[in-house]
């Protein structure tokens, strides 16, 4: 599995296209980069401003992908429940007529209440940094898998387009359907590990270009 | 039969917890955030497309983290 981390110090130099210059590249310059991916985006085709480390100078990011947005239902709910469960209980709890077998200063209470926001905002935060850094991307040359499972396990993984032996993508499942999303498998030749993009959208479409550019870089 | 009159500053106690817990927790911070800037090298992507916010969303949250902590050693 190739290195892909690289340091600043050796990061390879990729020198701005016109295409991509944007206000924040130079003031002066009038804004014409216009397939930049949204913050919140899954799937975006050639999207421009996505670098990744040890890319090569002639090689061009043809798809990013992420989980869809979809699969970050059910921690927003939490956050929202969590976010909402001090309040209902300081409203309640005046009403329920029940003592504490011990008298805790206010001042502890509001650190408490703030410790707890704290930790939730922790978990939300953490939760959407686990979404936006778990990447997959297909470039002209190659697959690169990121898995980011957790904030201190990362997971990263790539292979040359012709090392692809076999694509399949699987879709089950009402929610799957509806928002049309799902698993997209690779195997790769014998000592290499299989490749997964996981929840993706249109699972399809992707299973279709990979197919198209493993033929292509077979021919080469 | 008389017992001795233990007592013990349950004051004292709750104090202690509290800021071991929010000790911790800063540790843990600091943890995210040399973990989220790691990842931000490995994966560059635009400024407008979100790792700017990211950045300063770790930043912040390693400040509040860092000021509840001062907050809970005064207050406490």
């Amino acid at each position: 599995m190739p290195t892909l981390y690289t340091s600043d110090e050796t990061k390879p130099d990729i020198k701005p296209d016109i295409t991509t210059l944007s206000i924040e590249d130079d003031p002066g310059q009038i804004k014409v980069n216009k397939n930049e991916p949204h913050i919140l985006s899954s799937f975006h085709e050639k999207p421009e401003g996505v670098q990744f480390a040890n890319q090569d100078d002639d090689e061009v990011v043809l798809l990013f992908l992420r989980r869809h947005y979809i699969t970050n239902l059910s921690w927003q709910i939490a956050t929202i429940i969590f976010g909402i469960l001090p309040l209902l209980a300081f409203a309640i709890f005046p009403y329920l007529n029940v003592s504490l077998p011990i008298d805790i200063p206010p001042s502890y209470i509001l650190v408490l209440v703030l410790f707890y926001y704290l930790i939730v905002f922790g978990y939300t935060f953490i939760s959407f940094v686990v979404w936006f850094y778990n990447v997959g991307i297909i470039s002209n040359h190659r697959v690169i898998d990121i898995d980011v499972n957790g904030i201190n396990s990362k997971d990263v993984a790539a292979t040359q387009l012709e090392d692809i032996i076999d694509i399949s993508y699987k879709q089950s499942g009402l929610k799957q359907s509806l928002f049309d999303y799902g698993d997209v498998y690779m195997e790769t030749q014998a000592e290499k590990p299989n490749f997964e993009f996981l929840s993706v959208p249109h699972p399809a479409k992707i299973a279709d270009l990979i197919t198209k550019l493993n033929a292509e870089a077979r021919r080469r | 039969m008389i017992l001795p009159n233990f007592t013990f500053d349950i004051t004292l106690i709750t104090k202690l917890f509290f800021l071991i817990l929010i000790g911790f927790y800063t540790i843990f911070v600091i943890i995210v955030f040399t973990n989220i800037r790691s990842l931000t090298k490995l994966i560059l992507i635009k400024r407008s497309s979100g790792s700017k916010l990211i950045t300063n969303l770790t930043l912040a949250y390693l400040i509040l983290t860092i000021f509840l902590f001062i907050l809970a050693v005064v207050i406490l």
